[in-house]
């Protein structure tokens, strides 16, 4: 029943705003090492502000649950598993980038969303990944001669 | 304006309408036009890679070449921001603000429309006004100093109040996390580290592109795909999209004093060297936001919050000329490469340019105007292809627009951590949005603070040393008043039409 009461007050904003007191609070836990002259502008904005954060902590804590409008749906289940897979796709691009470089990244990368994601036919997926890498290598390579990241693995390999 | 200064704008206009010359500016347009729909890259970086290729060209080419980069590569970064939440550049990520909205909405070509008639009005009264003032403009930007910037960042800050959204305490904390995340890295005064945690990659501080490509453009992609919306429309075909590019130049003369208000808030604040040119829009933003009687449809797709920042950033680059001509001061980062340019070319800012050289000073002053116009009237041509861009499938456009975002986080610095940074500020962007935190505050903040960090301590240093009087100066006086209205007198004026509202609903 006391867990059940803990959740409801629990929300994201709730979350965020701890998050962002937690933040505040590092950068005044840090700020004390600095000297006068470096330390004092950062000190002030960040005492008001976490100050500011304690009270919209209070806030959610008090009321956050009370303004949620539905419990918890299949709906919401639904909306965090697509976040996550968002969150998991962008983790691999990162990746992709990093290890193949910004074209060759980019071409696997949307080849494998295209395919996995968007259930394209293979055939569909690899010309619209081919494609978006030759549109990139043509505008930021080719025309504008701007060098981009190689990736670690050709890095090495060349 | 004297004969000789009348006389040197004909003979300007002249050349940049004579053939061969007419080439220059055209083809300037059109490449900064595809630089800037690139994030990331924008139109400094365009003229750093043009300097090389224009080194043994003559001055009259290269100012009709440099003066296409600078004006034609505010719109596309605009269009991006309407269409896909992606700002081509720094000051393009206001016109997203209400821009995205409206494309979800379905009115992508009002929004393209209002954005193109804005900017190229924007920019011709930005351009007239730098015309009208080349006889005075070298006395005036010289009594410009550390207390008036400070001012002007104040004020600049003064407009969040209007921009918290529904709760002024997340908007205050948001603006407080921005002026402490800009506080990341050197110390403006001391050259000591700050909030670096030991990374080496904190001790340039967090750059603007990547904050703001993750805070919008990949926070756009992750709750585009967990709502599972189909298009960004939601529609599905063309003739389902509502609004039209004429609606959106109907606006512009709709709401044509903010239109002026606007346009002159760009040119003071681009005359203005080192405010940096993603202010102006910010500023005029926060002012039509302050300013409109019904405020709650600001953020969510109202067309003042296209035109107001369209008009600012467009007339801010003829503003951003006034120091780099007369006193060889650059307004911003684009006008500075632009100086470098001239520089090499023989042509040193400053008297000897507002007589000697005077032609191409107006030389370069048609071409920034006839680019800002081949691009409004391009982007009005392209206005239902753009806007045909939204009825795209989502699970079509995600990728690329995923892959813009990180490789402009990326491009701009050429550093790997920087698109990072910008996954980091996704995922907390998203979090913001989800939970009803205005994100605008932040990015304003962060803007503004080193602005405002650096003149506080130059303004303080110069007082304790009894160099200057800070009340004494009639131009912080104005700023101080303009402050002060901004936090008192809109509040109190909205809340006096409220009562009247209601009072009037009640005899009703």
């Amino acid at each position: 029943m006391r867990n059940k009461g803990l959740r409801k007050r629990f929300t994201l904003s709730l979350g965020l705003t701890v998050l962002i007191s937690a933040l505040l609070g590092l950068m005044l836990w840090q700020s004390l090492y600095l000297s006068a002259a470096a330390g004092w502008i950062p000190r002030v904005v960040l005492v008001f502000t976490l100050f500011l954060a304690l009270l919209q902590c209070a806030l959610d804590w008090r009321y956050g649950g009370a303004l949620q409008q539905h419990s918890p749906s299949e709906k919401d289940g639904a909306r965090r598993r697509r976040v996550l897979a968002a969150l998991a796709w962008i983790g691999s691009l990162l990746a992709c980038i990093l290890l193949l470089g910004t074209i060759a990244g980019s071409v696997v990368f949307s080849f494998a969303w295209f395919r996995w994601q968007a259930r394209e036919r293979l055939a569909v997926s690899l010309l619209m990944a081919a494609g978006l890498g030759l549109v990139l290598w043509t505008a930021f390579a080719f025309l504008l001669g701007v060098s981009l990241f190689p990736g670690l693995f050709f890095e090495a390999v060349f | 304006m004297d004969g000789s200064v009348f006389d040197a704008a004909l003979e300007g206009l002249a050349l940049v309408f004579s053939w061969p010359y007419i080439l220059y500016p055209v083809a300037g347009t059109l490449l900064a036009m595809v630089f800037s729909a690139s994030p990331g890259l924008n139109s400094s970086s365009l003229m750093a890679l043009a300097i090389p290729v224009t080194y043994a060209w003559d001055p009259l080419a290269v100012m009709l070449l440099f003066g296409a980069f600078v004006g034609g590569a505010t719109f596309m970064g605009s269009v991006t921001a309407i269409l896909f939440n992606i700002p081509g550049k720094a000051q393009n990520a206001v016109t997203q603000l209400d821009g995205f909205p409206l494309t979800v909405r379905g009115e992508a070509r009002t929004a393209i429309g209002c954005s193109a008639a804005s900017s190229a009005l924007g920019s011709t009264f930005g351009i007239f006004l730098l015309i009208a003032l080349i006889p005075v403009m070298r006395h005036a930007a010289v009594a410009l100093g550390p207390a008036e910037y400070l001012m002007l960042a104040v004020w600049g800050l003064s407009m969040l109040a209007a921009l918290t959204g529904d709760s002024v305490l997340k908007g205050l904390i948001a603006a407080g996390l921005g002026l402490a995340l800009a506080m990341i890295g050197h110390d403006p005064r001391t050259a000591e580290p700050r909030f670096t945690l030991g990374f080496h990659y904190l001790h340039d501080g967090l750059s603007l592109v990547p904050v703001f490509l993750g805070l919008f453009a990949l926070a756009e992609v992750i709750h585009l795909a967990a709502e599972g919306r189909k298009t960004l429309s939601g529609r599905a075909r063309e003739e389902d999209l509502g609004g039209s590019a004429m609606e959106g130049i109907r606006s512009v003369f709709q709401h044509f004093g903010l239109f002026l208000r606007s346009s002159v808030i760009g040119t003071v604040i681009g005359a203005i060297p080192g405010i940096g040119s993603s202010v102006a829009g910010f500023v005029a933003y926060g002012h039509a936001s302050q300013s409109a009687r019904d405020r709650s449809q600001f953020g969510r797709g109202d067309i003042r919050g296209v035109l107001a920042p369209e008009a600012a950033n467009d007339a801010k680059d003829g503003g951003a000329l006034v120091p780099t001509l007369a006193l060889g001061i650059p307004g911003g980062t684009g006008t500075a490469v632009l100086l470098g340019a001239l520089t090499l070319h023989g042509l040193a800012p400053g008297r000897e340019m507002l007589t000697d050289n005077l032609v191409l000073v107006f030389v370069l002053i048609w071409s920034l105007f006839l680019s800002n116009w081949i691009t409004s009237l391009l982007g009005l041509a392209l206005v239902n292809p753009m806007a045909r861009l939204s009825t795209i499938r989502t699970t079509r456009l995600l990728p690329v627009i995923l892959v813009l975002a990180v490789m402009g986080a990326m491009q701009y610095r050429g550093l790997v951590a920087d698109a990072v940074c910008a996954v980091l500020f996704g995922i907390f962007g998203y979090a913001m949005k989800r939970s009803g935190w205005p994100r605008i505050p932040l990015v304003i903040a962060l803007a503004l603070a080193p602005t405002f960090e650096s003149n506080l301590h130059l303004t303080m240093r110069l007082h304790e040393l009894g160099r200057i009087d800070f009340w004494a100066r009639p131009v912080v006086l104005a700023l101080a008043v303009l402050t002060l209205a901004n936090l008192f007198l809109s509040p109190f004026l909205r809340r006096l039409r409220a009562m009247r509202q209601r009072r009037e609903k009640q005899l009703r």
